[in-house]
């Protein structure tokens, strides 16, 4: 670490050192408004050396001899020519006028080079600054959702950011994750790391040259995070942003579940069908509700049957939810402050960023915060040589003492669903137990005082709880080029991170796990009590540590000759390596205060407390773990273009790494792309005057995607012997793969075809995308004889996916003047069908499902959802129906085991496959108005239906029981199955996955709307600072139609929708 | 590297500075030496070349926790409440009545499993040519037998002499190569495979191991008696027994336990000598349910102390099995091989071979430690025809052994005055297992059918 800063103060230092002379600086703006143009070329004719203005249109070069003439180019606008002669007094202002046949030039950043995408033929998307801030939040990926065309987030998990570029390209979900490139190196760190006020701007790498440069990296589409930089010649800026964040409490109510009523009626039900009679009797003390209690004493004769009724009655009024909402769930609220320092003198340039969030999370004790550091530097010491360093720091801290939300606090051993007339707190607030791993009438009175307490009471547990995980992340960047000749240059650049992340579980002697432990492992012989765990604390440490090293070296060749020919081309290696450390570590008897522990005995078997499981050696968690990756890479990109109007383009790379995974991850495969464009409005016979500018764009080239878990040899892994996994102590390994030399990369073929266009005046602009993906080899299971030993499956390059869409980007400028409407546009479209799989299992009936595990059916969809087909209810019986070779059926065992195709029902995609957003943005005076609606289309979801197994033996049950056929006559009302004794789980599977519980989700939702006014000091000269913008921003509104009747979210399936939230907030220009 | 460097530095003054940076990438490229790749990607993983790989492979309990336990569902020991056998599935139901067309797939799937794990070892140490590892390799070799004896009590038909060289066997995978193709061998082959397997580990076992998880002598000379007590080759079963008996005899006094605790019999006690167990107990022989078959339970006299040390009162007028050798009544049944059972071989072997006196002897020798001190009374020396009392004491001392009741069940059925058919009985509906039925062979996972196309058990 001492070293790691000595190196920075160099790093900081170094400029200081370094002078420049004979500078020419200025900056080139719109004639207009005065707004910069960033990416014009100004050139001085007689000494070839031209420069790229950036972002702030400031533009700085060395000039061997004055005068000369200066020449100002920018696509969409008129060149202009200016004298330059000694002396000259800079900074120089430029301005250009808007050439109206023309678009805005856009320079996108791949992470190896920065390109006009004028001259790109590839497909790139870029998202401005200003899209990117008009969302408030803490991640700035979730940012991307309904402003960037063809990202498609899949929200239907929990917690995570899913996201896919132009859809899926492997069957394998781990590893179909884009890859997120943060300036010029792959970001290995959590994305929560980086703070969106740092983000200048995201560009998207969509097709196969534009993202074949990242090989075998690339095959999920590539994500390229720029980040601010300070400009040359800018004076000092001082932005200070800062906003707070409300959320609303989640609606546990929306979750369709059975009533206390309803399930005590169950219960009696079950009761007497005497179902509860082995568990009663079970000297294993298996969890039992109160109701069944209570219904046990009235049979025992303990109390009588009006008490017994009486307290059950008091139990049907109760609905667990409302503790939920109360006492485990609040208002998030959210805070951000960001503080940016920009400013640059002629050789100069810096960026600094100081960032704090904090977010309290819905769930009470869960909070988030995090401290950003970003220090950004360029320094041009000597003429043509340019230092670029950067040091990001961030300090996160996550609490999670929660002990989850509704769904997430059950009494366990097989209950997964809490009984809806639980009770967590007393009419004072005070926590109340509910049952937990073991009969509540058993531990209550259990041990007569020589054990702990034993009651599980979750609200204690929360205020009891300590989990706490640190994270340090320590960024370092700089890059060095040097420009050789005007038209060539070289930069090495180098990247280090230093990720440390520390987890810190500590369960006091009062939390329930730690008493739980100690009770089970008490031991009793006659009168004497043994404890084998010792009183204290159980404190549970894991320490994370990524370390890595990238390093590049790379040739620029920039020329143009005669103003006709351009050839563009880079070349370089790299290097990189990274490390993960983890080691995890229990410690017993921990004492807090006075930081004691105690040993205890991690060897011997112990019988557990009341003979409650097998015999078990103290829990041993300890582990450690090392990774290490290393990849060595070639690389090589150009583009050559014909005055100004054709541009042929070429990329290739290839890669080794140290992975056991597949064997050609030794050889040196090359993935390769190539593509071309056609300015076709620049073409003498182009006589369209309505779309004065248009081009045509295509592109052919391949990627990879590497599986690294899956070698080619055979491999064992050492494991630490704990009570768990090892009887004898003995170190062991386990033979985690069977040579496999066949297998591998997966390979993803992409053609796109890409057409821009521009009306007069760019009142209308946009680009139609159309492109085809051909993934194959992709790895799957295919089954094996399970004589080989190998298991049920083994892997195999057995599957190929084939993809066609559009990504369609319209913008209008629909008034311009002192009231200004502008739209965007976007759609997307995203089809994929698995072509071919080597796999095919006996029956259609293993695809059953709610799709939101792949499941490759060949001619589906990868994410399919598949149902049986539904034939309605018995009249009689109430028996569900579904077909078995084409006839209706209720031989469930049949149906479910051995349905045909013709049987099921192949619904489509549980992913929308037409989907995009329309943006309103609206301006007048100071007043800004965004709103965004976002739409997605054809796909399907399952919805929660009734198990009569699962609501016996689980406790999880949906309200739609209270419409269950009841009586003949009822199946033409409802398509609920009649309740029987004793459950029949096949018989509850055809319902569930019958196509009745499959709906469309297609919707139409108003996203967020962001509102704010700018005070200037032009309009308010007393202003005591340059400007101060005021915004609020209200996220998730509402659903405006949908395709279900029952008002289900789609997008969130069976789960709890995200919540509404608000923003306020300030951005102030000092 | 170094070389290069050198290399570079006279290079330098030489070439113009564009050159001299084309050769810095060429460096970069050539940095891809393959040392720098050949760092292990994850610290635990390796790919196993020493003898400390193989032992750890051995090492791992799943070759001794994960035996079939197909034969003890079909077993007599234990029977389940009508009422408690609906709670299980539908497969689970057919397995209790010897349905037809149950399946057992684990059993196939984790047997199959430790043979790959032992024919990794086994080709390792060749392909290695790793020396000094006699007992690893010997451990490899006697896991491997004593996996296939397993299968085949369970998915190949009771061993028949006359007509071992038509029936089926089961497949013998001798080779780690994922690639062969499975075959099934005859049931000839199979038992030679199971005896030449385990001799071969003889030579190379040690007599006492460091734990009882690993094989050792007396191990492989019990699998040896119980293979050929299988087989019905009493003078080989016997002179296994023996062998077994000279090198390990301790045995427990049960006087000495204490029958009122949960598990009075400890986990690597002193009568057993290698540590095995079957994968689970669920389905059908899940311990929640499952009750001690009355008949069995009957059959323990008050002052024979196993009634009390094996089974315990279940609440519901029946009882539960608690004396299991793995030290714990929830777990899995003991499969492994203890003094008790060698001592009821040889005892048995005796009686059987003419020499009832030894037989006598070896039945006394483990019944004063089953019976109540005071009250037990050796047989007499010349006690006539002890077969039937060997017979029923091993019923009785083996009970919930696994594996051990169904092996019995095949082999005594072939002679009619043992004989037995195995009855269910479900709600007034009778299922039955009549002797020598085709159902004593369990039938091979369907999936094992359909991708190698090995013959399926006959119905």
């Amino acid at each position: 670490m001492k070293r790691t800063i000595y190196l920075l103060f160099i790093l900081l230092l170094i400029p200081a050192f370094l002078r420049a002379q004979h500078t020419i600086n200025g900056r080139v703006l719109d004639v207009r408004d005065g707004s910069p143009l960033s990416g014009a070329t100004v050139k001085l004719k007689g000494q070839s050396l031209s420069a790229i203005t950036d972002k702030n249109g400031g533009f700085l070069f060395q000039a061997a001899r004055l005068p000369d003439t200066l020449q100002i180019t920018y696509i969409g606008y008129i060149s202009s020519e200016v004298p330059l002669k000694l002396p000259l007094k800079t900074p120089l202002t430029f301005t250009l006028t808007p050439d109206t046949r023309t678009l805005q030039e856009v320079v996108v950043s791949t992470g190896y080079q920065h390109l006009p995408r004028e001259r790109a033929t590839g497909s790139f998307e870029q998202i401005s600054n200003k899209l990117i801030d008009r969302e408030v939040s803490a991640n700035v990926l979730t940012r991307l959702d309904g402003i960037a065309s063809s990202i498609l987030f899949d929200k239907r998990g929990t917690g995570t950011t899913n996201f896919s570029v132009r859809g899926l390209s492997t069957l394998t979900s781990t590893i179909s994750k884009p890859l997120i490139i943060l300036d010029n190196f792959p970001y290995d760190g959590d994305v929560n790391n980086i703070n969106p006020n740092d983000v200048e701007s995201i560009t998207i790498l969509k097709d196969a040259a534009a993202s074949s440069i990242w090989g075998t990296k690339a095959g999920n589409g590539v994500i390229v995070i720029t980040t601010k930089k300070g400009k040359y010649n800018q004076p000092l800026a001082i932005m200070l942003n800062t906003n707070f964040t409300v959320a609303a409490r989640p609606d546990l109510f929306y979750l369709p579940m059975i009533s206390s009523s309803d399930f005590i009626d169950v219960e009696e039900y079950l009761f007497a069908n005497g179902n509860y009679t082995s568990a009663l009797s079970n000297r294993r003390r298996p969890v039992i509700s109160p109701v069944v209690e209570i219904l046990n004493q009235q049979k025992l004769g303990a109390i009588s049957a009006a008490t017994a009724t009486a307290q059950i009655d008091a139990l049907r009024k109760i609905d667990v939810r409302n503790d939920f909402e109360k006492y485990v769930y609040r208002q998030a609220f959210s805070q951000q402050h960001n503080l940016q320092i920009s400013g640059g003198t002629n050789n100069m340039s810096n960026n600094l960023s100081v960032g704090y969030d904090r977010n309290l999370q819905s769930l009470v004790d869960n909070q988030y915060a995090r401290f950003t550091f970003r220090n950004s530097n360029t320094y041009r010491p000597v003429k043509n040589l340019q230092l670029q360093t950067s040091i990001q720091y961030t300090q996160s801290i996550t609490i999670t003492n929660s002990q989850g939300g509704y769904g997430s606090i059950y009494p366990g051993g097989g209950k997964t669903g809490l009984y809806p007339y639980a009770q967590l707190a007393d009419a004072s607030g005070n926590p109340l137990p509910i049952a937990k791993d073991y009969r509540y009438n058993y531990i209550d009175t259990v041990g007569h005082g020589t054990l702990l307490d034993w009651k599980y009471r979750p609200l204690q547990e929360i205020q009891l709880a300590d989990n706490t995980n640190k994270l340090h992340d320590l960024l370092l960047n700089a890059g060095l080029s040097y420009q050789f000749t005007p038209a060539l240059s070289a930069e090495v650049r180098y990247q280090y991170e230093n990720a440390d992340g520390n987890v810190r579980n500590y369960y006091s002697p009062d939390t329930y796990f730690t008493r739980n432990l100690i009770n089970r492992y008490t031991q009793v012989a006659g009168n004497t009590i043994t404890q084998i765990i010792p009183d204290g604390g159980i404190l549970d440490l894991t320490q994370n540590n990524i370390k890595s090293n990238d390093i590049r070296g790379q040739l620029n060749f920039n020329k143009d000759w005669h103003q006709k020919h351009r050839v563009n081309a880079i070349a370089g290696a790299e290097i990189t390596q990274s490390s993960t450390d983890i080691s995890k570590e229990r410690t017993y008897g921990y004492n807090s205060e006075s930081l004691t522990s105690s040993a205890v005995d991690l060897v011997n078997l112990y019988p557990q407390y009341g003979n409650l499981g097998v015999n078990a050696a103290v829990p041993y968690v300890n582990s450690f773990s090392g990774l290490l990756n290393r990849t060595v890479s070639v690389y090589g990109n150009g583009s050559y273009t014909y005055n100004n109007r054709y541009t042929l383009s070429l990329s290739a790379r290839r890669d080794a790494s140290n992975l056991f995974g597949v064997e050609t991850n030794r050889k040196w495969v090359p993935l390769w792309s190539t593509g071309a464009s056609w300015l076709l409005s620049d073409e003498g016979f182009y006589h369209i005057e309505a779309l004065p500018y248009l081009k045509l764009r295509a592109t052919y080239g391949f990627s990879g995607n590497v599986n690294n878990t899956i070698p080619a040899l055979t491999t064992i892994q050492y494991n630490t012997p704990n009570s768990a996994n090892s009887i004898t102590g003995l170190p062991f390994a386990n033979i985690t793969n069977f040579p496999n030399p066949n297998l591998r990369w997966e390979k993803i073929g992409m053609f796109n075809l890409g057409l821009d266009f521009g009306s007069q005046g760019n009142r209308i602009s946009g680009s139609l995308e159309y492109y085809y993906k051909n993934a194959t080899d992709l790895i799957g299971l295919v089954p094996a004889d399970l004589t080989i030993g190998a298991g049920d499956y083994l892997n195999e390059n057995s599957a190929d996916l084939k993809t066609h869409g559009l990504d369609f980007t319209l913008n209008t400028i629909n008034l311009r003047g002192r009231f200004n409407w502008n739209s965007a546009l976007l759609f997307s479209m995203n089809k994929n069908k698995v072509a071919q799989y080597l796999y095919t299992p006996s029956s259609p009936t293993a695809y059953i499902g709610n799709g939101s595990l792949i499941s490759p059916i060949i001619g589906q969809a990868a994410y399919e959802i598949v149902s049986y087909k539904w034939a309605g209810l018995d009249p009689a019986t109430g028996n569900p129906q579904a077909y078995l070779n084409g006839k209706v059926s209720q031989d469930y065992n049949a149906i479910t085991s051995s349905a045909g195709f013709n049987d099921l029902v192949f619904h489509g995609s549980a992913l929308p496959q037409y989907f995009g957003s329309l943006r309103n943005d609206f301006e007048y005076k100071g007043f800004a108005l965004s709103v965004n609606l976002t739409y997605r289309f054809d796909y399907y979801f399952r919805r929660n239906a009734l198990s009569y197994y699962s609501l016996f033996n689980s406790w999880i049950g949906y309200s739609e029981y209270e419409n269950r056929w009841q009586k003949p006559g009822d199946e033409k009302i409802t398509n609920v199955p009649s309740m029987i004794y004793p459950a029949n789980s096949s018989r509850d599977a055809v319902y569930d996955y019958s196509s009745v519980t499959v709906e469309k989700g297609d919707n139409i939702r108003l996203q967020d709307i962001r509102l704010s006014y700018q005070f200037n000091r032009s309009n308010y000269p007393r202003l005591p600072v340059k400007g101060i913008l005021f915004y609020t921003y209200a996220n998730n509104i509402a659903i405006l139609w949908r395709a279900n009747k029952l008002g289900l979210d789609p997008d969130y399936g069976q789960s709890l929708p995200a919540v509404r939230t608000i923003a306020f907030g300030c951005k102030i220009d000092l | 590297m170094k070389k290069q460097n050198s290399l570079y530095i006279r290079l330098m003054h030489q070439c113009s500075y564009t050159k001299w940076l084309l050769l810095l990438l060429t460096c970069l490229v050539l940095a891809s030496c393959k040392k720098y790749l050949d760092a292990k990607p994850d610290k635990t993983l390796a790919v196993p070349s020493t003898l400390q790989d193989f032992q750890a492979i051995l090492d791992n309990n799943f070759l001794n926790l994960d035996y079939p336990f197909a034969g003890d569902i079909g077993s007599d020991d234990y029977f389940l409440k009508a009422s408690d056998l609906s709670n299980f599935s539908t497969n689970d139901q057919l397995t209790y009545v010897w349905g037809a067309n149950t399946a057992n797939d684990l059993d196939w799937n984790y047997a199959y499993n430790m043979v790959e794990r032992c024919n990794v070892v086994l080709d390792g140490l060749e392909k290695n040519n790793v020396q000094g590892g006699a007992s690893i390799k010997g451990s490899a070799l006697f896991f491997r037998g004593y996996t296939f004896f397993q299968v085949a009590n369970v998915f190949s038909l009771p061993y028949d002499a006359g007509n071992s060289n038509s029936l089926p066997g089961i497949p013998l995978r001798l080779s780690a190569d994922i690639t062969v193709k499975t075959t099934r061998s005859s049931m000839q082959e199979t038992y030679q495979q199971i005896i030449s397997d385990l001799r071969s580990s003889l030579p190379l076992l040690q007599v006492s191991p460091k734990v009882k998880t690993r094989p050792s002598k007396p191990a492989a000379y019990g699998a040896l008696a119980r293979t050929y007590l299988a087989m019905g080759d009493y003078t080989n079963a016997n002179k296994y027994a023996d062998s077994c008996l000279q090198l390990y005899n301790k045995l427990m006094d049960y006087n000495t336990l204490d029958s009122t605790i949960a598990n009075p019999i400890s986990q690597f006690n002193d009568e057993v000598i290698f540590h095995a167990t079957t994968s689970g107990r669920d389905g059908v022989l899940n311990p929640y349910y499952a009750r001690v078959d009355t008949n069995l339970y009957a059959t323990y006299t008050n002052n024979d102390l196993r009634k009390h040390i094996f089974y315990t009162y279940a609440d519901d007028g029946y009882y539960e099995f608690k004396g299991d050798y793995t030290g714990q009544s929830y777990g899995s049944l003991f499969g492994g091989i203890a003094v008790d059972e060698m001592l009821l071989v040889r005892a048995e072997t005796y009686a059987r071979l003419g020499n009832n006196s030894n037989a006598i002897a070896d039945l006394n020798l483990l019944l004063v430690k089953r019976y109540s001190k005071s009250s037990f009374i050796p047989y007499p020396e010349n006690y006539a025809n002890p077969l039937p009392l060997i017979l029923q004491e091993r019923r009785k001392e083996l009970a919930f052994r696994s594996e051990i009741r169904w092996s019995d069940l095949r082999r005594l059925n072939k002679e009619p005055q043992y004989a037995k058919t195995l009855t269910r009985v479900i709600n007034g509906q009778i299922y039955t297992l009549p002797p020598n039925d085709k159902r004593y062979a369990w039938l091979i996972p369907v999936s094992v059918i359909q991708e190698s196309g090995i013959s399926q058990n006959t119905r």
